[in-house]
């Protein structure tokens, strides 16, 4: 009788603390993680070529843009001349496939070795006059929007005989950021026209 | 005198355990919203992107658990995720939290791609939330959010990267005693 007694009062004991408990020592919770690679034309920013004459697509479905060969269709360029501006209109394909707003831009090298390879930029559609350099114009891509990006390369003070390969192979950065620009800095739409206040135009 | 001498005792028990949904625990995990706001809905999966079938952060309903999920990265890239999940203490006492990544599977994979920040942290300047030494103190009541950052730069498509985060919270006061 005393012995149940004692089991008993030891079972409100234990009643009472499990009330109270919250405060744990140590917890150590393993959850799952799946984090893959996708392809560059299904990922998050999804690129892929448009003209597959000068964007090519990569061992690892990187996009590459090459103006150092044969263009095609009976063209037998080889790239282009020195003291020039050209311009190649909607050479790749950019899509926001992720949740929010992004602004485009992008940065590039603009040295080989110590050789100023002169002037290079992206823009929006046929928008050449606001190179998407993230100072002067970005270009804002919705979720499921695509934009067609061209490149403007000028080759102004790049003299083709300091190299005689007067080949050039950089990196551009892509970034897309839902960072807001700053003053000053031109908002495209993925068609190429200013928006007004950078937050989506109604 | 030979009192309290026994060979054997058996004697039961109550002790009531009542497994939460990772929401309810006493550490709590949820899914948040773009602001950071844990969503009405967790089960039905935070946000999910064009280039994704699940949810960033979803709370499974079989298992009750938090699954994350970045299945989209760029090859080549550096990816933020802001905003992935929340973590919050619901306990009664402080606690240390640390974060451990791993890959359990065929080969090595590359957890290190991955890095998990604080919210208000800035990748650029302040060091992911990782081991012991790099864990943070959260008092009773209070939260933060997480947001990831992956870097794929040398990793091939097909490589496996990380399939595990252990989320490891200690009492502060733990061994001061002992």
């Amino acid at each position: 009788m005393k012995r149940r007694t004692l089991l008993a009062t030891l079972g409100v004991t234990a009643a009472g603390t499990a009330i109270g408990t919250g405060a744990f020592t140590s917890v150590e919770a393993t959850r799952t993680v799946n984090v893959n690679i996708a392809d560059e034309d299904q990922a998050l920013l999804a690129m892929e070529p448009i003209d597959d004459t000068i964007t090519a697509d990569e061992e690892r479905g990187e996009i590459r843009l090459s103006f150092d060969e044969d263009p095609g269709d009976g063209g037998n360029g080889r790239g282009p001349g020195s003291e020039s501006t050209y311009l190649f209109d909607r050479l790749f394909r950019v899509t926001n496939q992720g949740t929010q707003d992004v602004f485009f831009e992008s940065d590039f090298e603009k040295t080989h070795g110590d050789q100023e390879i002169g002037n290079v930029g992206f823009y929006v559609a046929e928008t050449d006059d606001s190179l998407l350099d993230g100072e002067s114009a970005v270009a804002k891509i919705e979720p499921g929007q695509a934009a067609e990006i061209g490149t403007l390369i000028g080759t102004q003070g790049v003299d083709p005989e300091l190299d005689n390969s007067a080949e050039f192979d950089f990196d551009a950065t892509i970034t897309a950021s839902d960072e807001v620009p700053g003053d000053g800095v031109t908002v495209l739409d993925n068609e190429g026209d200013e928006v007004n206040d950078g937050v989506s135009g109604q | 005198m030979g009192t309290g001498a026994f060979t054997n005792v058996t004697a039961d028990r109550q002790i009531d355990v009542d497994v939460r949904d990772d929401t309810e625990a006493y550490l709590a995990l949820q899914p948040v919203d773009t602001s950071g706001d844990p969503i009405d809905d967790p089960e039905n999966g935070s946000r999910t992107p064009l280039a994704q079938d699940d949810p960033f952060a979803l709370i499974n309903e079989d298992t009750g658990r938090l699954d994350l999920n970045v299945t989209a990265l760029n090859v080549d890239a550096v990816t933020t995720i802001p905003n992935l999940f929340q973590v919050s203490n619901l306990g009664r006492n402080e606690v240390d939290i640390h974060f451990e990544k791993s890959f359990e599977g065929e080969g090595p994979g590359n957890p290190d791609a991955v890095s998990f920040y604080r919210g208000q942290d800035d990748p650029e300047t302040d060091d992911p939330l990782g081991d012991e030494d790099n864990g943070i103190t959260l008092g009773d009541g209070n939260s933060f959010v997480v947001d990831l950052v992956a870097d794929t730069e040398g990793i091939a498509p097909e490589d496996n990267i990380i399939n595990t985060l252990t989320i490891v919270g200690v009492d502060v006061n733990r061994g001061d005693s002992a």
